[in-house]
């Protein structure tokens, strides 16, 4: 079937299978971005945001995003910034190792600090608890995110 | 120490860092995919033990877009062994690419090559086996009974120890005479503990794609740990030389060992070779927990015999390891069981260790973070926490009175090495006394111990556990690296070395650019492709800082020179009057050269020359990083569920390079403890089948399973290491099982001795 | 396992037009609301989706009597966040929804998908607690309990479910809601719901029920007659949590024991109970 999707504010047409995943259908699209962790909704590595909302991109077929605005990592960043806060925390902090979760990751606690923009610890991990990543132990990433939540209500006060 | 360096001892950002957070392709499969590839799919084992009688693929062949099957009737029948380890590998050749037989749920049967997945898996279901069933052997006493099953019954495997037994390896080493040391010894303690099956369960799963360059040549790129030892094995099992493979490695998604074996580069690459056309494998979530590696599970005895002071007189440790059903790292890591860990007690002059690993028709062990080590700590450091109750010592002081210190050797470095005899080793750091220190003071020891505090039905322990490891293989490991100037002043390093997420490309050229005087910026790294970056062996044995580190930083020195000569005729001085400082080369007095004032010069001007100089280092010490390691636990006493509340790690790994690349590998080793230590589990039915195949059954820790996790890197200095380092990655995983074993003794009196600690294995152990 | 090949994907945009689509009961067809359950698990000779978006509701409609309506499209963080069901029963929703799955699944599954697939749920057993009933389409409009749905296998039978209702709550009731599980995201090897009515001086209603035992949700009505005859006094808790233990149905399973499953029935009964009492006398 031929679906048209919006991702990352670029209209996207493609013909898919209509079993097709909106992790595969992304994926043979070019955002390589989304990974394919496990395929079961385990993992958290293919997250994306649906309206805003994260969502594991394995678990929808790709028709159900019709009309939906779809975020992956590539759209995150605004077009004048090098990196959103969450990248640049991410760096900072040092929650990046192999860097395959990272995306999902990010995306995750950015629906997270939109519904609450200043999380404890404990809030973070809670947000997070179906992001997978096997090399850091979360400290560094929780760290990351409580430094980004700082960065981004610091701006909306001044802005 | 670390405060006489500019570059090293500073957390900076990853140098693949922007690729990853942005999201660009890095990982093999995100890269551009070849036209004309063939998706390979593989068909394996639905039985434990089986002998394949016949095979009929003419249907699957018939299938649309089918380009190649591959099963034992037209692949080379050479017995190899897959780990991916140095030449010659010591881990029998017992493997086939595809056999006659089927030895565990998951061996491989048959492999399509297609034009697309759909095709090669629809292939995959037409393909018509006929087994004749053998009795499968899924226990170590069922390998070991007299009249069991023989797994590997071929002819001709090469070094199995005794395959009529159902044994793969066999090691033992001693110093002194143990069993008299253990009737000499006033107290004596006995722990015999189980560990069960694990799985490494990096995110991203094992994925190969290959091709034919312009020239003809096999170009594999792989997420691996180990690309030169893939080059080689996969020229000897394909009957390619070395010249005509090009092995890379781009960004890898996580590794843990597991990726240390070359497990499918054969399958692409056979296909490549036969059809000319590119192709891909990539492992699925379930075939990554069915037919990939595990940690080996483990039966060990340890004793310790103590005189009434408390000195340690004895240690005796008895291993029986479960290899599955091939024997790839079976020796090495059964070796690794008492060499990493018995040296940690020097004072006894009674030691033995004897292991066996035998075959299975269970999931093949392989490397794994902690590599044997980790089973190991288990009986030894909780036995320790008997010896010290039936001594009255608090645990704290007994550790301090018998671990090995600097100056001090332990005559099992040179009576166990790996799968064979060791190196003798003097310890040259060792501030394990000061990790004990600060962890005791932060996790409250005095104030906790013993107290067994309760908050309902859950009472309150405290527990510990003291650790070693090493640096790198002495004598065997080698790292190389290349170090060229270009014309602004800055660097090219190439590095054999593999950086599976590690952070080692980073910590790499911090260290040349510590040497060089430039900053970590100038450096620019390009790590693990067999055709352009030097040897290295790889990422594995913790050897990436101190091996791969120490031949950065003399190649970096030998550049360095170089760079002195050239501004030594540029500044008319003496070389040896000349510093590099800050990008420049600085004289004596005001006189000064920049280095991009030298890189122009040398590659267009008067004195032209290509600055650059490789360097290479085989260690002749491992020198072992130490690990304290606290918990508090809360034990529900009416469900059994362990609680870990808070956890700390103290280390002393030497100089740390990169202190948050180094706090993050012990934050992550240590979560992947705790996963192993309460939940992780392979659980298999009775005929062999497992039952845990993805991440919905086979739990891995999430955030919310951390317990409030502080790391502390203790000052220390290696003197015999890049810039003072030694080890970071795999020590901390050994930690977590005998430090929250010996938790819930504090909390409830009784000892567990079979992991993993769930609630209901808990409750049972309190319930008698 | 081998997954479906899907020819044909329909958005009706009512509900007579979607019963259309599955009323003849034909394997091959499903209906798709979230897709989290579809996508990886449905069954190799499924070839027709037929997306219900459009046609079922998908919001949260507090009635002036105090019951709730729930559109059948509605995910999981919808029902998380709406206050209506935050205040219901003591907050007993949120309670056992923050603990389903995670936020990148809760975020796009539904209520209706949920109770559909009639699988290991940790919804099941708080609306059986709630004495919920769902609305079901099959040609035309039935409303049912959650029991029923299930007893009479309604949920295997060709069927739109497009609503869940909460009734009207009595005013002094509380719920709680305890599971089990290895992890903090991880399906419970056990759950209990329990909900009292209690008036100040005599328990109204009583209801306890265990699920992921692992099988379908069970009420102890043995142990809820303790309740209701005895009270909320620690004594009559415990009895009441070995009773309990005793009604409730378990299985081995690799995950845990019978034995030990049936253990966890009356630790959990007990905490819940208690729970509930603890809720009661706070308000
Ligand atoms: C990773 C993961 C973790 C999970 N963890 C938990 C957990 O901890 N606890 C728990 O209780 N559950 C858990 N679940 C299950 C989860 O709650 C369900 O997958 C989800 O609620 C299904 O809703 P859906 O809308 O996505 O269903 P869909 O996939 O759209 O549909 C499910 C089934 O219901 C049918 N159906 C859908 N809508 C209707 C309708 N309106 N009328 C009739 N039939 C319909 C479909 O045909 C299909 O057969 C987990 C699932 C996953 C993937």
């Amino acid at each position: 079937m031929r679906i048209t999707l919006r991702i990352n504010d670029n209209e996207l047409r493609a013909e898919i299978a209509p079993g097709a995943t909106l992790l595969e259908t992304l994926r043979a699209n070019g955002y390589t971005s989304v990974k394919d962790g496990c395929a079961n909704g385990d993992c958290g590595t293919c997250a994306v945001l649906l309206d805003g909302r994260a969502a594991a991109s394995c678990l929808l077929f790709a028709a159900q995003a019709e009309g939906k605005e779809i975020t992956t990592i590539e759209g995150l960043a605004g077009a004048d910034e090098a990196y959103h806060p969450l990248q640049q925390t991410m760096l900072d902090a040092g929650g990046v190792q192999c860097g395959y979760c990272i995306p999902g990751m990010i995306l995750t606690a950015s629906d997270l600090l939109a519904l609450n923009p200043s999380p404890t610890r404990a809030d973070i991990a809670e947000y997070l608890v179906g992001n997978l990543c096997r090399c850091t132990g979360y400290v560094k990433q929780i760290d990351a995110i409580e430094m980004a939540a700082a960065i981004l209500s610091e701006g909306a006060i001044d802005g | 120490m670390a405060d006489k360096f500019n570059v090293v001892g500073i957390s900076a950002h990853r140098v693949d860092g922007r690729g990853l957070v942005t999201g660009k392709p890095v990982f093999v499969d995100d890269l551009p995919k070849h036209p004309g590839l063939l998706h390979v799919a593989l068909l394996t084992s639905p039985h434990a033990h089986a002998r394949i009688t016949s095979i009929d693929t003419r249907a699957a062949e018939q299938v649309e877009g089918i380009a190649l099957v591959l099963d034992h009737r037209n692949t080379p029948h050479r017995r190899y062994t897959t780990a991916g380890q140095g030449y010659p590998e010591p881990s029998p050749y017992d493997s086939r690419m595809f056999d006659t037989k089927v030895r565990w749920v998951g061996d491989r049967v048959a492999a399509v090559a297609a034009d697309t997945l759909e095709s090669a898996e629809r292939a995959l279901g037409l393909i018509e086996v006929d087994y004749e069933m053998l009795d499968p052997v899924l226990s170590i006493d069922e390998a070991l009974a007299d009249g069991a099953p023989v797994i590997h019954d071929e002819d001709d495997a090469l070094d199995v120890w005794d395959a009529e037994r159902n044994i793969s390896a066999h090691m033992v080493a001693s110093a002194g005479d143990a069993e008299k040391g253990l009737a000499e010894s006033d107290v004596v303690v006995e722990v015999t503990t189980e560990t069960h099956y694990a799985q490494h369960a990096p995110l991203e799963p094992h994925v190969v794609s290959t091709f034919l360059d312009e020239q003809g040549r096999l170009v594999i790129v792989s997420s691996t740990q180990v690309p030169f030892h893939v080059r080689r094995i996969i020229g000897r099992l394909l009957d390619v030389p070395v010249h005509g493979i090009r092995v890379i490695k781009p960004r890898i998604g996580g590794g843990f060992g597991v990726k240390q074996e070359v497990l499918i580069e054969d399958l692409p690459s056979l296909v490549t070779l036969r059809t000319g056309r590119p192709a891909q494998m990539v492992y699925t979530r379930e075939q990554e927990f069915i037919s990939s590696r595990t940690r080996h599970p483990m039966r060990i005895r340890v004793r310790l015999g103590a005189k009434d002071d408390g000195t340690l007189h004895a240690l005796a440790m008895d291993v029986l390891s479960n290899t599955g059903a091939y024997g790839t790292h079976g020796l090495t890591v059964l070796s690794n069981v008492g060499s990493k860990t018995l040296p940690l007690y020097n004072k006894a002059p009674h030691v033995s260790f004897r292991g066996d690993a035998v075959y299975t028709n269970l999931p093949v062990g392989g490397a794994y973070r902690g590599y044997g080590a980790t089973q190991g700590y288990f009986p030894l450091e909780t036995a320790v926490d008997r010896l010290a109750g039936e001594l009255g010592m608090d645990a704290l002081e007994w550790r301090s009175l018998n671990h090995i210190r600097e100056g001090e050797t332990s005559p099992i470095f040179v009576a166990l090495g790996e799968g064979r005899e060791g190196v003798e080793q003097t310890i040259t750091s060792c501030e394990l006394d000061e990790c004990i220190r600060l962890g005791a003071e932060r996790i409250g020891w005095s104030e906790k111990r013993g107290k067994r505090e309760r908050e309902g039905s859950k009472v309150h322990g405290v527990g510990m556990s003291v650790h070693m490891q090493g640096s790198g293989i002495p004598m065997i490991d080698m790292g190389a690296a290349t170090i060229k100037m270009n014309d602004d002043g800055s660097f090219n390093l190439l590095v054999g070395a593999t950086d599976l997420g590690t952070g080692s490309d980073t910590i790499l050229a911090q260290i040349a650019a510590e040497v060089l005087a430039v900053p970590l910026e100038s450096v620019i790294v390009t790590s693990s492709d067999t055709d352009i970056t030097p040897f290295d062996v790889g990422a594995y044995a913790s050897s990436t800082t101190y091996v791969s580190g120490m031949a950065v930083q003399k190649a970096a020195e030998e550049v360095r020179e170089q760079i002195l000569e050239v501004a030594a005729l540029m500044l008319e001085a003496d070389p040896g009057e000349l510093e590099l400082v800050d990008e420049r080369v600085v004289a004596g007095d005001d006189r000064s050269v920049s280095l991009a004032n030298i890189g122009i010069r040398t590659l267009y001007g008067v004195e032209q020359q290509q600055i650059g100089a490789t360097a290479s280092f085989v260690p002749e010490l491992s020198p072992p990083p130490f690990l304290a390691s606290f918990c508090e636990v809360a034990v529900d006493e009416s469900t059994g569920r362990v609680d870990v509340l808070r956890y700390v790690a103290a280390i002393d790994c030497g100089t740390a390079i990169n202190p948050k690349l180094a706090e993050g590998q012990l934050e992550g080793a240590i979560a992947n403890g705790i996963g192993f230590a309460l939940f992780e589990e392979m659980i298999f039915d009775a005929e062999g089948h497992p039952k845990t195949p993805d991440f919905a059954r086979y739990k891995i820790p999430g955030p919310m399973d951390m317990p409030e996790l502080e790391t502390i890197l203790v000052d220390s200095y290696e003197p015999t290491g890049p810039m003072g380092a030694k080890s970071v990655s795999e020590i901390g995983i050994n930690a977590p099982i005998p430090t929250i074993a010996n938790a819930i003794y504090d909390a409830t009196g009784v000892w567990l001795t079979e992991t993993p600690f769930t609630p209901e294995r808990v409750w049972r152990a309190l319930n008698g | 396992m081998s997954r479906p090949s899907i020819a044909e994907y329909h958005r009706p945009s009512t509900v007579e037009e979607a019963w259309s689509h599955v009323s003849d009961g034909s394997p091959s067809v499903r209906i798709l609301s979230g897709g989290t359950d579809l996508t990886i698990s449905a069954p190799p000779d499924v070839d027709t989706l037929v997306d219900v978006a459009r046609c079922l509701d998908h919001s949260i409609e507090a009635r002036r009597d105090g019951s709730i309506r729930i559109g059948a499209m509605t995910t999981f963080t919808d029902m998380l966040l709406n206050d209506a069901l935050g205040s219901y029963a003591a907050g007993v929703m949120p309670e056992m929804l923050s603990d389903l799955g995670n936020p990148l699944l809760r975020n796009i599954s539904t209520i209706g998908g949920h109770l559909a697939r009639g699988k290991l749920s940790d919804v099941v057993p708080v609306l059986v607690a709630l004495d919920a009933e769902v609305v079901v389409y099959q040609g035309d409009e039935k409303q049912m309990t959650i029991q029923r749905y299930y007893d009479e296998s309604v949920h295997r039978s060709p069927h739109l479910l497009t609503e869940v209702v909460l009734p009207v709550a009595v005013k002094r009731s509380a719920a709680a809601f305890l599971r089990f599980a290895r992890t903090a995201f991880d399906f419970p090897m056990l759950n209990v719901c329990c909900r009292i009515d209690f008036d100040g001086h005599m328990v109204g209603a009583a209801r306890i029920v265990c699920g992921a035992t692992p099988l379908r949700s069970q009420r102890a009505s043995g142990a809820e007659s303790w309740i209701r005859e005895h009270g909320l006094e620690a004594r009559a808790i415990e009895a009441a949590a070995r009773r309990a233990r005793e009604e409730i149905h378990t299985r081995d399973g690799w995950v845990a024991s019978a034995e030990y499953r049936s253990h966890l029935v009356e630790v959990l009964t007990s905490r819940c109970l208690t729970e509930v009492a603890r809720r009661l006398a706070a308000r």
